[in-house]
């Protein structure tokens, strides 16, 4: 058989077989394809999958970020740390786990629209400010603090352009006070 | 009137005029005739609607040209006539724009199917140019069953998907197509850069 006989010219087919094609993917498949090229990702986010929610978690005992979905069981979930890893899971490793995190949410939430959630344990974070700086990463439904004392300058890392839509847990004392101004904001504008 | 009441009539099924089943001839662009049954062409939209509106009678199939459909060559129109043939009088799914998640391809697709991928490409681009709704569904599947498991390498090589570098040249390539005279305006504007003039007038 022909060498150009064996590939499929998946970017030619017209529009509307094109996208009846990837929409029969799997998610999983779609994500890899996303990592093709800047034009696969528009195409995979142009399918208008929605996400039941997108998780960061960055905490003593886990790292990660995944996205979950209603239609098809299982997550896609990207990890930080060695150890065994489930069927859709995938192991990276940046030198700044605060941005490569952002990095991952960010395509994620690009590619499938949804309600993000975090879990986050300032003290072991280094580089909230660069994290918490990404458009993507200043809106969530629910967000919780937990883990040792938070300093301050952490939480005005988190909190600075923060808006969180249904919940806030801050579970450590802070060493001083500190005024989470986008709660009185969210109080004022529901009233 | 239950059935058992029913009158009983005989019949001589001799007499009984018996309808002759109506064909259509087709020409692919590579000048291939097809003859197809009017129950096959009925999972085609495309077809459906063309043979409705020609109105013709067996006596117009035989004596008037066959139906040429410019876009398709023989050897795709063959796989799409005995896939309509061997699928005649099945339900169409309503094409709403929805796509099912699970599509089973049943064992006589899966061996017509089973062809190199620049046919396949043909196939696809066969039913949806002729709205075949669930030839469509299980050509499409069989390729998304393709991208399983895969990595982005494998997927680029068995999508045949270009680079962002590429993607950007042909870009670069088509504006150039569409206006050659803008890569002489940038040449020269390059050209008086580096002669020291700031202005390009």
């Amino acid at each position: 058989m022909a060498e150009e006989n064996r590939k499929f010219k998946l970017i030619q087919l017209p529009i509307v077989a094109r996208q009846k094609l990837m929409k029969m993917m799997d998610n999983v498949d779609l994500f890899e394809l996303s990592l093709c090229s800047i034009r696969m990702a528009r195409y995979v986010r142009a399918l208008r999958i929605e996400a039941e929610r997108h998780n960061i978690t960055l905490t003593k005992g886990q790292s990660s970020v995944s996205v979950h979905f209603r239609k098809q069981p299982g997550a896609i979930c990207e990890r930080y740390r060695n150890g065994p890893l489930s069927l859709n899971e995938y192991y990276c490793d940046y030198a700044n786990i605060e941005a490569g995190t952002a990095a991952v949410s960010k395509h994620f939430q690009y590619l499938f629209n949804g309600p993000l959630n975090i879990v986050i344990c300032p003290s072991i974070l280094r580089n909230l400010d660069e994290m918490f700086s990404e458009p993507e990463l200043q809106k969530c439904q629910t967000m919780e603090i937990c883990g040792s004392e938070a300093t301050s300058k952490a939480l005005r890392s988190i909190f600075r352009n923060m808006r969180i839509e249904k919940k806030l847990v801050v579970r450590p004392r802070t060493n001083q006070d500190y005024v989470i101004e986008q709660v009185w904001w969210k109080s004022k504008s529901t009233g | 009137m239950s059935v058992e009441n029913a009158p009983v009539v005989d019949v001589d099924e001799a007499a009984i005029p018996v309808e002759k089943k109506m064909y259509y001839r087709f020409e692919s662009n590579d000048k291939k005739e097809f003859r197809v049954s009017e129950l096959a062409i009925q999972q085609s939209e495309t077809l459906n609607r063309l043979v409705e509106a020609m109105g013709y009678t067996s006596e117009d199939v035989e004596n008037k040209p066959a139906i040429a459909i410019e876009n398709i060559d023989g050897k795709t129109l063959k796989l799409v006539f005995q896939w309509c043939e061997h699928h005649k009088g099945e339900a169409i799914p309503v094409d709403d724009g929805s796509v099912p998640k699970i599509v089973e391809i049943p064992e006589f697709d899966a061996k017509l199917m089973d062809i190199d991928n620049g046919l396949l490409f043909k196939l696809i681009w066969a039913a949806d140019y002729l709205n075949i709704v669930q030839l469509l569904n299980v050509s499409c599947k069989k390729v998304a069953n393709m991208a399983q498991g895969k990595t982005p390498a494998q997927l680029r090589r068995v999508y045949l998907l270009p680079s962002d570098e590429e993607d950007e040249a042909a870009k670069r390539a088509a504006q150039e197509a569409q206006d050659p005279r803008a890569r002489e305006v940038e040449e020269e504007f390059e050209e008086r850069k580096r002669q020291g003039g700031n202005s390009f007038f």
